[in-house]
């Protein structure tokens, strides 16, 4: 293919890609009104289904009651947990890349625990911790620092030595190594961890909304399906996607945020050790 | 290279997760690795297998096990920090050696394998070759990126009440659960695979009047290989969590998700949950141990098919 050629693709690639995704919505519509199955609701019942449901309140800020109900938990508990998983991930993964006694020491138990799936751990957490909020949150939190954890562990270990002893060349405290070094240089590893993390979080929130919960969209799922109430049930599907979708869409742009900083703190770096 | 010798070092059997964007990151790199792999894990194994450093490893790795051990047998005995009761580290650990040899657990550990594996290899058979010509055609490619990039953040769990009316709550429902997650990771990080294969290499292949499907089969695939079997690490233990997930959720009659749900209704039923959670664990080590072994083997599959 010639270069003109692709260089024309990716001018057209979003239209082209848009215009297949738009395509297959409007197959499942044609699809779903034709068939009449109850299981599977057009789109667009779906579509109204939910503004009804969760915005349709008007002015000024249109998100009904059910929306305060079903969505507002699930996003505390999900942000609460993943915050809770990155910071305890990021700040153990470089204990253990930096101190190879402290990685040798509780390395076993940690694969230990990453093998465990979130979900067996439940019906534990209820008993230890009871019912609550926290009980969700931990939960998340527990399966969701794993990848965290890993990554930058490994990350962190594979920051180039040379980094490092031109640190120590420049004079760079333990502290200043750490956020000017070895952090931004592990920072694009840290990221796939969160990405995966992101989505385990998300199985994990719906799976522990599902026992003695009284909201959220897990509860939601289950008390629409108890109720065989299709519509409904299709109204937190699509929820939980947009969910995913658009958690998807904010990491995306914190890192390329990040990232960038990364590489203009690089620059500074350079011409920081260039005056010196 | 890098990415073979994660099997085998203990420093690193965990780095399942970033090795993708690092496939990413040097695709020239890819063939060499690939040539190199089988001879670099060879005198890892042997090397540090003698090493002092792998002793030391194993000390204190044994002494950390020890000591989460005492703290649980501790904060279990005194009932510190706990709102109900938890049972102690010793009680469980011999409860779960018991378990070990019971047949009605032992039926659910393989019922949760089995519609783990059902659905995971669905997802194989269809995440491989797809991803093998999303891979290597640009148009499929960019016709379908946008549909995968909407679809691919959809969380499968949500789908556990759906299939649960759809196609029942027992092996058919746990399998689809399991594919739609298997899917992804194993499509994404086999076009990962394919995009990352040396230009020089394909180009030469041509220039040999290889046909596409030959350069396929002789440069593409074994270039792509590494990246693929670190999706199948990633996905099977995504795949064993959705599994038992799905069971604890959809309400399956067996399996270790619905096994741990009756037991943990059970009066004094805590001390069998606690051993079914370590039994887990281990289990989850197996796989990964498995795979572990599966890698090193395709590693050095695909090093004899380089060197041909």
């Amino acid at each position: 293919m010639s270069s003109n050629g692709i260089s024309r693709m990716r001018r057209v690639k979003p239209l082209v890609g848009w215009f297949v995704a738009v395509l297959l919505i409007l197959g499942w519509q044609a699809w779903t009104s034709i068939s009449q199955s109850i299981y599977f609701p057009t789109p667009l019942d779906v579509l109204r289904g939910t503004y009804n449901r969760w915005f349709s309140a008007g002015l000024p800020i249109f998100l009904t009651h059910d929306f305060a109900v079903d969505v507002v938990p699930s996003l505390e508990r999900l942000a609460i947990g993943l915050a809770l998983a990155v910071i305890v991930g990021v700040a153990l993964g470089i204990a253990l890349g930096r101190v190879r006694v402290i990685a040798e020491l509780v390395e076993p138990m940690l694969h230990f625990m990453r093998a465990l799936p979130g979900p067996v751990l439940i019906p534990l957490a209820l008993v230890v911790v009871g019912s609550g909020t926290s009980m969700r949150v931990g939960i998340i939190a527990f399966g969701a620092v794993w990848p965290v954890l890993f990554n930058t562990y490994s990350a962190v270990k594979k920051v180039p030595s040379g980094w490092l002893a031109a640190a120590k060349v420049a004079r760079l405290g333990r502290t200043a190594t750490l956020f000017r070094v070895i952090v931004p240089a592990a920072s694009t590893g840290i990221f796939a961890g969160i990405r995966v993390a992101t989505g385990i979080g998300i199985i994990l929130l719906v799976a522990s909304e599902l026992v003695a919960a009284s909201n959220g969209i897990g509860f939601g799922l289950t008390q629409s399906q108890r109720a065989f109430q299709f519509e409904a049930m299709w109204i937190f599907i699509v929820a939980l996607s947009v969910l995913g979708y658009i958690a998807n869409l904010m990491l995306s742009g914190v890192e390329r945020l990040v990232l960038n900083w990364n590489r203009m703190l690089r620059l500074n770096n350079e011409r920081g050790t260039g005056s010196v | 290279m890098r990415f073979a010798s994660h099997a085998v070092t203990t420093e690193a059997a965990a780095t399942d997760e970033r090795e993708a964007p690092d496939v990413q990151a040097d695709p020239g790199q890819i063939p060499r690795a690939v040539g190199t792999s089988g001879i670099g894990l060879v005198a890892r194994i042997t090397h540090s297998a003698t090493t002092r450093g792998n002793l030391r490893a194993s000390v204190l790795g044994g002494m950390g096990v020890l000591g989460f051990l005492l703290v649980w047998e501790f904060f279990a005995r005194t009932g510190l920090l706990l709102r109900g009761s938890l049972p102690p580290a010793g009680a469980t650990l011999v409860k779960s050696a018991q378990l070990l040899t019971n047949a009605s657990f032992l039926t659910n550990v393989g019922d949760t394998l089995w519609a783990t594996a059902v659905g995971f290899g669905i997802a194989f058979l269809i995440a491989i070759p797809a991803g093998l010509v999303l891979g290597m055609s640009q148009r499929v490619y960019l016709l379908t990126s946008t549909v995968v990039e909407l679809l691919r953040p959809l969380p499968p769990i949500a789908f556990v009440p759906l299939m649960v009316l759809v196609v029942g709550q027992d092996l058919r429902m746990k399998a689809v659960i399991v594919m739609l997650g298997c899917i992804w990771p194993l499509l994404t990080n086999t076009i990962h695979g394919v995009h990352a294969t040396n230009v020089t290499a394909v180009e030469t292949g041509r220039s040999f009047g290889w046909g596409r499907l030959q350069v396929a089969r002789r440069i593409i695939w074994p270039s792509a290989v590494p990246s693929i079997i670190t999706g199948v690490r990633i996905t099977i233990s995504i795949g064993l969590i959705l599994c038992i997930g799905a069971e604890y959720i959809g309400g399956s009659s067996t399996g270790i998700g619905s096994w741990l749900l009756q037991q943990s209704m059970l009066p004094q039923g805590m001390e069998a949950v606690c051993a079914g959670v370590v039994i887990t664990g281990l289990l989850g080590l197996v796989v990964n141990g498995i795979v572990n072994v599966a890698e090193v083997k395709f590693a050095k599959w695909s090093d004899q098919e380089d060197a041909v």
